[in-house]
């Protein structure tokens, strides 16, 4: 059934000008979210996942290309027009310590949206505050306080409840848990999958740790300078890694577990700048399988099994 | 035969005083590295491992201050030497790799002219020859192109290539200790692989012994024999690294281990330490982690439990592993 998707989103590009060249943070991805899921989209530095959700949400313009929330094209909204999507997609960032006004009360914070939509004020707005608190699992006497008061795990529950607080759809989770001390991820991590349950959301979850997706995620994207270059279930990126690079990246993970010492990088060397990227597949320079065509022709991501979708030239000639 | 380690650090106590308050950033700990060893020690923020290191390596400012205990490097006690006798074996016998190698290289010198300063410090050499020695240094660490590249500014390089460079000059003088303060925590995971692979080689070729602060268990597990895991300025738990994974002992070092997402284990749902650390100027009394603990037992709000030998060689610090009961 089509409207079990949620966001769609179709050949979608950010190009940056540069003095010297044209940065292609995302240059023509496709993916889709159905309702209820988590999407994981994961990547290092440079590999433009935190661009991707920025665009969906469009705090920052597309180059080119469509996001289609609900059957609605976001692309060509007006800003009043989008203002009202905004209320189904939100956003909860990296760094609590930066992402929080910290002239704001705890209230504050988690009152302006609903303030701004006009979905709330007087006493229900006040119970509606309290009652976010208490999903987010603070206390309604927190509500007086300033940002600087909490711990960097409590300070993501600030957060959180603002992100909740319009009731979304969509979550961009970027990165949520990367800042924080190891034994407070674990909470984070339970709160998100608690409230996805109550409240029927969806995510798209971006982040480096691996670990972090393969534990939250229903599917996974991996993100390559720009592109998408393997896509599918979790269990098909993780016991199944078809592209090189996901291969590369999934055995550089360190495990804790002494047994399995020793194993050696995988990649020799940094990956190519994203201004004026390389002509031919992106990952081309580091990959130990690249052929000829590898370095002159794009490869198209390709179904290679139901749901699973690799941009691979070597794969596909294996495969063929 | 037991040969003397390379470093002991014994009831090592560093506080910060600030107005009115004393925060113990690290509170009496006591360790062994042996030579060309590998230590480890993990911790979160506030457990003290950063003091730690700096406390070694004397670099440690005011309102900072060691306030007690030894820190014997082959036999002598650094506490007790002069700031020139210390700058002596700082960069020259000890050295250091901190986390933000943009942060620690000088923006406005030529990496070349960095990695010289120490040679043309410590082992004398003609500015040529140190310069030489630095094309040498930044081949073995994997940087292509050295020749040329010697004249770059750290601006002009990756992440990666900073940190590379920044071993470069840690290594220069042919350390015996090298303390790598979470060096791959600002890197990529893959880059992260090919940082502690170089590091992992010049502990090989070198014989360097290296302290490794992290949070990461997955690079305590890959990296280092010995573990010390900190909590709030205190050793917890103290052992070699197989044991530590096999037979956790501390809550504190279960619930970290049984909390984290893991790749080769899959879990439903993660089991958590509640709460959060406190603040150190909050240090909860007895033993710090009393409040979080679901072990917790009477004595533990009172008594600070000493480290408890339960094993060869494994300590903890817990009252639960001597059935204290009163």
């Amino acid at each position: 059934m089509m409207n079990d998707v949620l966001l769609e989103v179709v050949d979608l590009k950010k190009h940056f000008r540069e003095k010297n060249g044209v940065l292609k943070a995302v240059d023509g991805i496709s993916f889709h979210i159905k309702r209820g899921e988590t999407l994981g989209l994961v990547g290092e530095s440079g590999s433009g996942k935190t661009t991707t959700g920025r665009l969906i949400l469009r705090l920052i313009e597309p180059t080119a290309g469509r996001i289609v929330f609900e059957g609605q094209d976001l692309s060509n909204l007006k800003k009043h027009e989008m203002r009202l999507v905004r209320r189904n997609i939100q956003m909860i960032f990296q760094d609590p310590y930066a992402s929080l006004n910290p002239r704001m009360t705890v209230r504050e914070i988690i009152a302006e949206p609903l303030i701004i939509h006009k979905v709330a004020s007087g006493k229900e707005l006040e119970e509606r505050v309290n009652n976010l608190l208490d999903i987010v699992g603070l206390h309604k006497n927190h509500a007086k306080r300033l940002p600087q008061e909490f711990s960097g795990g409590q300070r993501q529950r600030i957060g959180i409840a603002r992100a909740l607080a319009l009731e979304p759809k969509l979550i961009v989770c970027d990165e949520p848990i990367s800042a924080l001390d190891v034994s407070i991820q674990a909470q984070i991590i339970n709160l998100l999958q608690d409230l996805q349950e109550q409240f029927n959301l969806t995510y798209l979850f971006i982040a480096h740790d691996l670990s972090v997706v393969k534990h939250i995620a229903d599917r996974v994207a991996v993100m390559y300078l720009g592109k998408i270059v393997e896509m599918g279930d979790k269990e098909q990126i993780f016991n199944e890694p078809r592209h090189p690079y996901t291969k590369a990246l999934l055995a550089s993970v360190p495990i804790p577990d002494p047994s399995q010492k020793g194993k050696a990088a995988v990649l020799k060397g940094d990956s190519p700048s994203p201004i004026n990227p390389p002509p031919g597949c992106r990952f081309a320079s580091l990959c130990e399988k690249a052929k000829d065509i590898c370095f002159k022709e794009e490869p198209d991501l390709v179904e290679v099994k139901s749901n699973h979708f690799v941009g691979c030239h070597p794969d596909s000639i294996a495969n063929d | 035969m037991m040969t003397s380690p390379l470093l002991v650090v014994k009831n090592l106590k560093t506080y910060f005083f600030t107005n009115e308050v004393v925060v113990k950033a690290v509170d009496g700990i006591d360790f062994e590295l042996a030579k060309g060893g590998a230590l480890g020690i993990v911790g979160e923020s506030g457990s003290g491992k950063s003091v730690t290191s700096l406390s070694i390596i004397g670099l440690v400012h005011s309102p900072g201050r060691v306030v007690d205990g030894k820190i014997i490097f082959e036999g002598r006690n650094l506490l007790d030497l002069s700031e020139a006798e210390l700058q002596r074996i700082r960069g020259k016998e000890i050295a250091m790799v901190f986390q933000e190698p943009m942060t620690s290289l000088n923006p406005v010198f030529t990496i070349g002219n960095q990695i010289s300063e120490a040679l043309i410090i410590h082992q004398k050499m003609s500015k040529k020859e140190a310069q030489e020695r630095a094309v040498e240094l930044l081949n073995m660490v994997g940087i292509p192109d050295a020749q040329k590249r010697v004249n770059d500014y750290p601006h002009q390089l990756s992440g990666g290539m900073r940190q590379r460079v920044m071993i470069a000059m840690a290594v220069s003088c042919n350390p015996k200790l090298l303390i790598a303060d979470e060096p791959t925590t600002a890197l990529d995971v893959t880059i992260q692989r090919q940082i502690l692979d170089l590091l992992r080689r010049i502990s090989e070729e070198f014989g360097t012994a290296i302290m490794l602060i992290t949070h990461n268990l997955g690079i305590i597990a890959e990296f280092v024999n010995q573990v010390a895991v900190m909590y709030l300025g205190k050793i917890v738990e103290y052992t070699d690294t197989v044991t530590l994974f096999a037979n956790p002992s501390h809550p504190y070092t279960i619930g970290l281990l049984e909390s984290m997402p893991r790749l080769d284990v899959s879990r439903k749902r993660l089991k958590t330490i509640p709460g959060t650390v406190p603040p150190p100027e909050e240090v909860p009394s007895g033993c710090a982690f009393h409040p979080r603990c679901e072990f917790r037992k009477e004595v533990c709000q009172q008594k600070t439990p000493s480290l408890f030998t339960v094993g060869d060689g494994h300590k903890v610090a817990c009252w639960k592993v001597v059935d204290y009961d009163e």
